[in-house]
């Protein structure tokens, strides 16, 4: 007699045998002797069985990390104390182990279960822990079910061994069941597993999923199909592109679907992320019949965690989408013209303010780069950063009055073909080149030249943007603008066109396109810039969000780190180039660290960062989420900075950027 | 349950002085329920042991429901039981759990110590049959795998007289023989059932004085970080005088650490005995009387749906909180 956990409801159990002939539901698969377990009525808190899929889906809920797309997970424990009993948790219920343990596994008769920190820090690591705690979950596109353990989780081959096996006994999909090794060390124990443990990668379990969303939400819009060259002049902000590969670029559109899987940090999702627009990828989307029977037609693209779907709308639904969905215009704080000293990042801030205040102090005269630099450099030793200094934007602002270019934008707007795309691109690609031919006011070049041979010793400097316009808070304006290296010569030619190259880019089509979508004012945005040594022959470079993208909840806290060796970029990579993914458990015990993807410039085994060089990046993030949570996250909702960082040439890390992560805006 | 002793205290209390082992304070473990023939006054209940050495130890705690009697003791400390004191205000300690790194990463039963070397991860320890006499009905423990635990939750409520004396003896395990003695505390009851505490401002806590002549003393704890992410902990042991104060300096710096789900709290009163066990460890006997009042952080709204939550804020199911929009 197999019994059926129902304690919240108090319901009578729904027994059943295994050999039952009851219950009507069908979808047993793959089992063949299987029936539901289950009751139709009332919520179960668990069960000791899954006999059918339906099973499965009334114990199941989302997993806490959707790092693998398109799963359903119920949770596991196995209670050695009491004749290691096996149960199948509610996980919408109980989401996390703990909260089922201690309420029905703890006392009368049993041992009693500790507080939650105490489990925690004995359930997953001691060698003679009472419960063996993990997860069956379903990935519908390869369409497997796996056991997995929490990525920090230290059980040894017997324990994940006999748990399996009591798992694979109680449910109807024991014959496939397969074991997923979630983190390094785990796949290291998987090693030793007996022939009766059949493993499933991580790789694997990619390789049969097609669908990847990327930023959830709906849109409406007309579906064209573009190749990855074609989105590099201006598209129609009103287009769902399906796109052939990952483009390095695209102005605003209404959503995207790539062929290609993308990685979150990839710069087509930091975009749609800002811009709050469904973002997906679909392999072989680009030959899709089903999409390509829509072409041209206005849709509704839905991207949802599990699914997605797209359906035919009549332009006048798409109109009245976008009237009441059109963003809010979005104003920016005025240029502060009133600084025209060049700053040590060291010494930006005023130390007497609230870092609130003192951030709000500096953005309007050096931007939202180089003012997070400066904040970040209060932090201590525990960030490594470049010595760097800050030019503010009254050069900037001093540069477009001496050389009247504020008149010819203004007259530039004029012209009776402005409102064209290509025109405009056209009008402010040449204005992009009057601000850069113009001359350097040769004051501002001595004093950044005194600057660099003073305090540099004539190094060359990379040169980078820095408007009051970016990095904030609401908009990050991630990649629109251009840095630049110099070298230091004696004319400072090299230094001059470095800096009129990063001041034009406020010019770009693709930057003016983006600020028009937000409703920004053109000329109340200065460039300002963040001036640090360059790097040469960096031995590894990345990017790192200071939380868990795939968990919002924040009950698996982790560090999210794209790795690549050299100079290679993470966000930009070069067609067919994949770099590490990686999940850095840091606060966890042993620091677990779950490699999601691997870069392909390495050897296979080797990884980009060694263990010791995640751990010291780790505590820099931990120390900069920490610094700015006060300013950024106060409101105890998700909340993460976005980092880059180097391994330069000599092994040292260094933080070069950190600035608020956007997170999750359509949803 | 950690016990954690004051830098005060634990200068005071350190182990490594009086040997238990032997059954240093004369009782015989040979009675039946009535402390095994130990005169209260004559028990010498020696306080806890410093947190370097705790290899564990029994509680006895009687709460507002049910008693139960609860133990295990490992072969060593777990190298992350060893906590860093953050600051001490009064009465009160910060505690933080260090998370030390260990390259390369450790195996499986293995564990990081807090120099970065792997070691065995310490093993729970079969100490043979565990008795506890002095209790309303004698309670007589084996071990449980794994684990080695003991446990007894069948214990009437409340399970003794306050002020008798309760003796543990061990016989038969992985370490010699030991006996412990405690002394019944009298039953705690809270001067307020809700304690509201407030960013910024002391907290007062109150409660019932205890008999005249009582060595007991009175823990207060506080989890206001349910979901665990927090190293940070707090913890007060106040004389038992019928009240104590947490000063807004440790408040604060354990809000600031987090806060999800449920605020819970606890106040115990107790009395704690140690022995020397094995190569230099310690073990610990506990009797309390432990109440758990309703926890309140003002500006701070735990939650199971969005209903709970005040306007503009939504609730975070899985942390249990309201958060803002």
């Amino acid at each position: 007699m197999k019994r059926v956990v129902w304690f919240a409801a108090a319901l009578m159990a729904c027994n059943s045998d295994k050999d039952s002939t009851g219950g009507e539901d069908t979808s047993t698969e793959p089992g063949s002797s299987w029936d539901c377990v289950l009751a139709e009525v009332g919520t179960p808190d668990g069960s000791d069985q899954i006999g059918c899929r339906d099973d499965f889906e009334r114990l199941a809920s989302d997993p806490l990390d959707a790092s693998i797309p398109g799963a359903e997970s119920t949770k596991t424990i196995v209670d050695r104390v009491n004749d290691s009993e096996l149960v199948f948790i509610n996980s919408e219920l109980y989401p996390i182990h703990y909260e089922y343990a201690s309420v029905f596994l703890s006392g009368n008769g049993l041992p009693i279960v500790p507080d939650l920190g105490s489990f925690n820090t004995t359930e997953y690591y001691s060698p003679d822990r009472r419960f063996l705690l993990g997860a069956v979950t379903w990935y519908a596109e390869p369409g497997v079910y796996v056991y997995e353990l929490a990525p920090y989780d230290t059980a040894d081959v017997d324990m994940i061994a006999d748990a399996f096996r009591r798992i694979m006994a109680s449910s109807y999909f024991g014959d496939e069941l397969l074991f997923h090794p979630t983190s390094s060390a785990i796949e290291e124990v998987a090693k030793s597993l007996p022939d009766d443990v059949p493993i499933i990668t991580t790789d694997e379990l990619f390789a049969g999923i097609t669908y990847q969303p990327l930023n959830l939400g709906t849109s409406m819009g007309q579906l064209t199909f573009r190749t990855s060259n074609e989105v590099e002049d201006y598209v129609n902000y009103r287009e769902i592109v399906v796109l052939d590969e990952i483009p390095n670029d695209i102005s605003v559109v209404a959503g995207t679907i790539t062929g290609e899987f993308q990685t979150p940090l990839a710069h087509i999702n930091v975009l749609a992320q800002n811009r709050g627009t469904p973002n997906m990828a679909l392999r072989g989307a680009y030959e899709d019949s089903a999409l390509r029977a829509l072409e041209g037609k206005w849709v509704e693209l839905t991207v949802d965690a599990l699914d997605w779907s797209i359906r035919e709308v009549t332009e006048s639904e798409a109109d009245a989408w976008w009237n009441a969905n059109r963003p809010e215009p979005l104003t920016v704080r005025p240029m502060d013209t009133s600084v025209s000293d060049l700053l040590d990042c060291a010494t930006l801030l005023d130390p007497e303010l609230s870092l609130e205040d003192a951030i709000d102090a500096r953005v309007s005269a050096f931007g939202g780069k180089m003012t997070h630099m400066g904040a970040m450099s209060m932090i201590g030793d525990d960030v490594p950063m470049p010595r760097c200094f800050g030019i503010p934007l009254y050069w900037y602002d001093q540069h477009m009055q001496t050389h009247g270019l504020w008149d010819a934008y203004q007259a530039m707007t004029e012209d009776p073909d402005w409102i064209e795309p290509s025109t405009r691109a056209d009008l402010l690609k040449d204005f992009m080149q009057q601000v850069e031919d113009a001359e350097l006011d040769p004051v501002f070049l001595a004093l950044v030249m005194d600057k660099v041979e003073t305090d540099f010793d004539s190094i060359k400097m990379r040169f980078r943007s820095s408007t009051n316009a970016e990095d904030l808070g609401s908009f990050s304006g991630a990649g629109l603008y251009d840095s630049k290296s110099g070298s230091w010569d004696t004319d400072g030619d090299d230094i001059s066109d470095a800096i009129k190259t990063v001041w034009a880019s406020v010019w770009n089509p693709r930057a003016w396109e983006e600020r028009e979508y937000w409703g920004i004012s053109h000329t109340d945005v200065g460039m300002a810039m963040l001036v640090n040594p360059t790097y040469d022959d960096e031995q590894a470079n990345g990017v790192a969000i200071t939380a868990n993208i795939f968990d919002s909840s924040g009950l698996e806290p982790a560090f999210y780190i794209n790795a690549q060796v050299g100079e290679e970029s993470v966000v930009l990579p070069d067609e067919g180039v994949t770099t590490d993914q990686i999940l850095y458990y840091y606060d966890a015990p042993g620091q677990p660290v779950v490699y999601i993807r691997r870069s392909n410039l390495v050897d296979e085994g080797e990884t980009v960062m060694s263990n010791a060089e995640l751990y010291e990046l780790g505590s820099a993030l931990s120390a900069i989420h920490a610094y700015f949570q006060p300013v950024y996250g106060s409101g105890g909702g998700f909340y993460a900075m976005d980092t880059e960082f180097k391994i330069t040439e000599d092994g040292r890390l260094e933080v070069k950027q950190a600035r608020p992560y956007p997170g999750w805006q359509s949803d | 349950m950690r016990t954690l002793w004051t830098a005060a205290f634990l200068a005071l209390m350190a182990c490594g002085g009086d040997d238990k082992g032997d059954d240093s304070s004369g009782g015989d473990g040979g009675g039946g329920d009535d402390g095994g023939g130990v005169v209260p006054a004559e028990v010498s209940v020696d306080g806890g042991c410093a947190q370097e050495v705790r290899w564990g130890g029994f509680v006895v705690d009687a709460s507002e429901d049910y008693a139960v009697v609860d133990g295990q003791v490992l072969e060593a400390v777990v190298p992350t039981a060893v906590l860093t004191e953050i600051i001490t205000v009064g009465d009160c300690t910060i505690w933080r759990r260090e998370n030390p790194f260990c390259d390369p990463s450790c195996d499986p039963g293995e564990t990081c110590d807090l120099s970065g070397t792997c070691v065995p991860y310490p093993e729970s320890q079969d100490l043979g049959q565990v008795g506890i006499e002095g209790l309303s009905s004698a309670v007589d423990m084996a071990p449980v795998e794994p684990g080695n635990t003991y446990f007894d939750t069948s214990l009437s409520n409340p399970p003794w007289t306050p002020g008798d004396a309760l003796t543990l003896t061990t016989e038969g395990g992985a370490f010699e023989s030991s006996t412990l003695h405690t002394l019944a505390p009298d039953e705690l009851a809270l001067g307020a059932s809700t304690w509201e505490l407030t960013p910024g401002q002391d907290f007062g806590v109150s409660w019932s004085a205890p008999s005249s002549g009582a060595t007991t003393e009175v823990v207060l704890e506080l989890r206001i970080d349910q979901h665990g992410a927090t190293p940070a902990s707090l913890e007060c042991v106040f004389p038992d005088t019928g009240s104590g104060n947490v000063a807004s300096d440790t408040l604060d710096v354990l809000i600031d650490a987090g806060l999800t789900g449920f605020p819970a709290g606890a106040l115990k009163r107790r009395t704690i005995d140690h022995a020397n066990i094995g190569s230099g460890g310690c073990m610990e006997f506990i009797a309390s009387s432990s109440r758990h009042p309703h926890v309140e952080v003002r500006g701070y709204t735990p939650c199971r749906s969005d209903e709970e939550c005040p306007e503009g804020q939504t609730c975070n199911e899985e942390l249990e909180r309201c958060e803002d929009l």
